[in-house]
């Protein structure tokens, strides 16, 4: 009772409904035709997707069709789940747990699922996350000399891959991960600075490793703005977005755009009265890029805090933002009391998560910003 | 709707059907299987496979339908099933509804072999009844979630066709969901 592959091969890898006509090719009536394999396989959890792969080289060329991951993407993005990574003891431990629908009912604990652990160190740096995938960064040392390593992860899956090294004699190395959904490339940006001499200069060394190639390494880029990065960065359709500092002393602060298809940098300036402080107030609402900073002096948020402030990009070419303003509700000063805390991201569900700075304990806030606010 | 031809006395027998479904209700539709079984069905219960809708519509469903591809034991399970979902249940509105339908659907694959569930697989999607395709489907998924690939080509009878050399790459890059 064999099925003969062979002839399922040429004609079957594109999906159709009607596809009786290989049960008649085949005096075996249990083989089942691919587009219908192509389906079940849709319904498997991520971990068995990978070890199915071993099955056989026609399942494993279903299953590594662009079009098989976009539709088992867009199903497992109907239940999103939150990524939670906490480090300990030299290593990265990333868990992921549903996203509660409706917190006011269901206030049970809930439990996360462990994925994966990663080696990190005081040296390593988160670099980015984009649709299921994660960038490190670790500096080892190799014949004396220190070297920056990426490496993609991927916790639903389990399985990481180490890129080559930074292209540079220098030890201060930013990157970012990025995606381009038009190529549907995913991309890592780097850049450089040297760490000597008080505060940051601006950045040199310049360059972008394009994912999925057959061979990979890293080309040099041009940027005729040069800038420093302050903090971590946003992917948002296609640009990157991040504050950056302009020219060493001079203290102009600035929102870097970099637009992944064409590798080009440009500035948005920032609207005025918007101070960002703290790691990661830039977020993704509804797809475009938004800020937000606390209405308290150093835009530190703590239990005293009264209002949170959002901006939008309205239009990053005429540098247009529009602003507002919500307010926390009053039980935030009992819930939050003396933490400080930082934004940590935002959620599908317009939630914003923040958590308390260097804490050996992990615990989540999150508040709800309403949809729709912007004309 | 009405055909009002009157003539010679072969053609009685059509009036007299179209008579009859004037008068009944609800049609019934004749299933007839590969191997000669028939099921009498209400025509919503058949509407569930689209390829019978289409016929229906395009008013070419005559009374007894045959289902070439599909033994009788295979179709009257399907009947069951699509007898049991004419109404889906909406998940927001009638929670209890759905439970009790999900748990039917749970009892009613429990006592199907693999090879059964691979046959009303292949049914469903010749008679393109989505509901079952999809149910039937995940049902499979959910049987070789956690087997190794040795097991789930034993149970779709495929052949390993990669050289142990390509067999051994692809586990290097999978370690971790081996190790779990």
């Amino acid at each position: 009772m064999k099925t003969r592959r062979q002839d399922v091969s040429e004609d079957a890898l594109t999906i159709s409904r009607q596809s009786s006509t290989s049960i008649d090719r085949r005096e075996n009536s249990e083989a089942i035709p691919t587009d219908l394999i192509f389906e079940i396989l849709l319904k498997l959890p991520a971990k068995s997707i990978a070890r199915c792969r071993c099955v056989s080289k026609l399942w494993s060329s279903i299953l590594l069709r662009p079009d098989f991951t976009e539709l088992f993407l867009t199903r497992s993005s109907t239940l999103p789940q939150l990524l939670f990574s906490f480090e300990k003891t030299g290593e990265l431990f990333f868990f992921t747990a549903p996203q509660i629908q409706n917190p006011d009912e269901n206030s049970s604990l809930v439990s996360p699922s462990y994925h994966m652990k990663v080696p990190f160190d005081r040296t390593s740096q988160i670099c980015g996350h984009i649709r299921g995938l994660l960038c490190l960064t670790h500096l080892r040392v190799l014949k004396g000399r220190k070297e920056t390593v990426p490496m993609i992860c991927n916790p639903s899956t389990g399985q990481a891959l180490p890129l080559p090294k930074v292209k540079t004699r220098r030890v201060k190395v930013r990157s970012f991960l990025v995606y381009d959904p038009i190529e549907k490339q995913f991309k890592v940006l780097s850049m450089t600075w040297p760490c000597y001499g008080n505060g940051e200069k601006n950045c040199e060394e310049y360059q972008i490793l394009t994912l999925g190639t057959q061979t990979l390494s890293w080309r040099m880029i041009d940027c005729c703005l040069p800038h420093h990065p302050a903090h971590d960065g946003i992917c948002i359709d296609g640009c990157l977005y991040y504050q950056a500092m302009v020219g060493p002393l001079s203290g102009i602060s600035t929102i870097v755009c970099f637009d992944v298809r064409s590798e080009k940098f440009s500035f948005v300036k920032k609207a005025r009265g918007m101070v960002l402080y703290g790691q990661s107030a830039l977020v993704n609402y509804e797809g475009r890029l938004g800020a937000i900073q606390s209405d308290e002096l150093h835009g530190i948020i703590t239990g005293q805090t009264r209002s949170l402030e959002l901006w939008v990009l309205v239009d990053a070419e005429k540098h247009e933002w529009s602003r507002h303003v919500y307010a926390l509700p009053p039980m935030w000063k009992n819930v939050v009391a003396e933490a400080e805390l930082n934004i940590v991201g935002r959620t599908s569900t317009n939630e914003i998560v923040l958590s308390r700075h260097y804490s050996s304990v992990l615990s989540m806030f999150s508040t709800t910003i309403p949809r729709g606010t912007q004309s | 709707m009405s055909s009002s031809k009157k003539s010679s006395d072969g053609k009685s027998s059509e009036i007299e059907e179209a008579v009859a479904s004037l008068t009944m209700p609800f049609n019934k539709i004749l299933l007839t299987s590969s191997d000669g079984e028939s099921f009498e069905i209400d025509e919503a219960v058949a509407r569930k496979f689209q390829i019978i809708a289409h016929m229906i519509e395009d008013d070419c469903a005559g009374k007894a339908i045959p289902i070439d591809n599909v033994t009788g034991d295979i179709l009257s399970k399907i009947i069951e099933y699509a007898k049991k979902h004419v109404v889906e249940p909406d998940e927001d509105e009638d929670e209890e509804a759905k439970k009790k339908l999900d748990s039917w659907d749970a009892k009613f694959v429990e006592k199907l072999d693999l090879e059964t569930i691979f046959k009303i697989i292949l049914a469903a999607n010749y008679l393109n009844f989505e509901g079952l395709l999809g149910f039937a489907s995940q049902t499979v998924a959910d049987y070789i979630k956690d087997k190794t690939p040795e097991e789930v080509r034993e149970i779709f009878n495929i052949e390993n066709d990669f050289t142990p050399e390509e067999e051994e790459a692809i586990r290097k890059e999978n370690a971790w969901t081996f190790n779990g």
